[in-house]
């Protein structure tokens, strides 16, 4: 019941997806646009597949990924230091949540300017605005998550003897589960649109530039077929995280243990 | 033998900077392998000395001694059981539940034996065959059967119960009411239950704590010799049901 439900959304979104490239094609073909404005569905799918089948569009893909991949990575270990040792001591909780009042409303791309002058240009400045993206509103999502413990697992927790280390680990961290995966799921928005921007305006350092830096060459080269291939991945990225691996997340667990509804 | 000293034990609540004492110089002692219920209308401190003796509060002055040793925290010596059916973690099936605390303390030199231990006292609760079910599965009564087996696997030296079958229907209550005393019999293990169903506690108990709720401390001990298994209907014990009813 449960798998039909879900190929049945998959293929209902499947037949509005060729509903709007259809669309899209009789647009095209109808010549309202400047074709080098809006290539024909055939030409994007061919610059695209020239594009994989190079290896270009996949090692750009790749470079952004891992980029991500690490800063998410750096963030969610960050916050979850700052989270925990915030829970323990009060006066340190105070102090990052102050901090967090001020650091979390500051768009990572508003940080360029000062970045660039302290960092330069390359994957290390890319790699601190992800960072800045993503522990801000996953400290404040788990520290909310902390809070909103019921008081009973923290008392079976003290009784059945758990110590600071196995209480985090078997209690504190599944309790605030559904909030600290809402944080993820933020941090990840932001940091993917941080990094698409940064390398936009970064370029190209040591031959990579990621996915950001793929589309803006495509538009200075005028090469528009090609630019909508790279925002079709940048899509296809976005959905199959947001859809798959979140998804699968949360199956294997809020929803699993029926945390969430 | 004592196993429970309670020593003129009192405590106050404060509420914008107004002291409003909950017990007053309380004494009492539970013997090893005695089951003892406090009873008292809402209100009366009868939770809050329950959570004295396990340690999640201090007395304002007087002392809890488990086996002479004063108490000052939790410990898995005296394993309280909540009303609230979240007790068990939702995210552990039942016998990661039960699991848990012999793994984290080492008790059974290995997983299987640890698994051994969870899954006899699972069955002793009646809990055979929900190993692998999540909380959320659970009635409520379950929840609080598996509760009691993670208890019991600890091997405490007395069980705090409070009230954990107040939020059950009148059936399910019975039913485990009397698996409490099969397993009490079986391992003769302490228990101290606070209740305010004066039924309950004559059917359990082998003593009564009475609690007033005016004057703060305990106003009545009952002996409650009734023969075993006790019914609404055996003689005696509407007598005992209108003494303690007077009483409270």
């Amino acid at each position: 019941m449960k798998t039909n439900l879900l190929e049945s959304k998959f293929i209902y979104r499947l037949f509005w997806c060729m509903v709007l490239i259809g669309i899209w094609q009789v647009v095209s073909i109808s010549g309202v646009f400047e074709p080098l404005l809006f290539p024909s569905i055939p030409t994007i799918y061919y610059a695209l597949k020239s594009s994989l089948s190079s290896g270009s569009l996949i090692k750009e893909s790749l470079y952004s990924l891992k980029l991500i991949g690490l800063g998410l990575s750096i963030g969610f270990i960050g916050a979850i230091l700052l989270a925990i040792i915030g829970n323990l001591s009060r006066h340190f909780n105070g102090l990052v949540e102050t901090i967090a009042a001020i650091a979390h409303p500051l768009p990572g791309i508003a940080l360029l300017p000062l970045i660039i002058l302290w960092m330069g240009t390359g994957a290390n400045a890319i790699l601190f605005i992800i960072v800045h993206s993503v522990v801000w509103p996953l400290y404040l999502n788990m520290n909310t998550g902390f809070r909103s413990i019921p008081k009973i697992y923290r008392e079976v927790s003290q009784n059945i003897g758990l110590n600071v280390i196995n209480e985090v680990l078997h209690v504190i961290i599944p309790a605030s589960l559904p909030h600290i995966l809402a944080g993820v799921k933020i941090g990840w928005a932001r940091a993917w649109r941080a990094l698409i921007s940064a390398e936009m305006i970064f370029g190209a350092a040591g031959g990579k530039g990621g996915l950001g830096w793929y589309i803006f060459q495509k538009r200075v080269y005028m090469d528009t077929a090609g630019l909508y291939a790279g925002l079709f991945v940048i899509i296809i990225i976005g959905i199959f995280i947001e859809d798959t691996i979140f998804e699968k997340i949360e199956e294997l667990t809020v929803k699993k243990w029926r945390t969430v509804a | 033998m004592k196993k429970l000293e309670i020593r003129k034990v009192s405590k106050s609540y404060f509420k914008d900077d107004i002291e409003y004492p909950v017990l007053l110089d309380i004494n009492f002692d539970i013997a090893d392998g005695e089951i003892l219920c406090i009873l008292g209308s809402s209100g009366c401190g009868k939770t809050t000395l329950l959570r004295l003796t396990g340690g999640f509060e201090l007395p304002d002055s007087g002392e809890i001694l488990l086996k002479g040793q004063k108490i000052i925290k939790p410990n898995k010596d005296r394993i309280m059981l909540f009303q609230d059916f979240q007790q068990l973690f939702p995210w552990k099936t039942v016998l990661e539940n039960v699991m848990l605390p012999l793994n984290i303390h080492c008790i059974g030199k290995n997983i299987e034996v640890r698994k051994k231990t969870a899954q006899k006292y699972l069955s002793m609760v009646q809990l055979e065959g929900y190993e692998h079910y999540f909380p959320y599965q659970l009635s409520g009564g379950m929840k609080q059967r598996a509760a009691i087996a993670r208890s019991l696997a600890l091997e405490p030296e007395i069980l705090l119960m409070d009230e954990p079958f107040a939020n059950l229907d009148a059936q399910t209550r019975n039913t485990i009411q009397k698996l409490l005393l099969e397993i009490w019999k079986q391992t003769g293990i302490t228990i101290l239950f606070v209740t305010h169903d004066i039924q309950e506690a004559i059917t359990i108990s082998q003593r009564i704590v009475i609690l007033n709720k005016n004057t703060k401390d305990i106003s009545y001990i009952i002996e409650n010799q009734l023969p075993r298994p006790r019914t609404p209907n055996q003689e005696g014990f509407g007598e005992m049901f209108n003494q303690i009813y007077d009483l409270i």
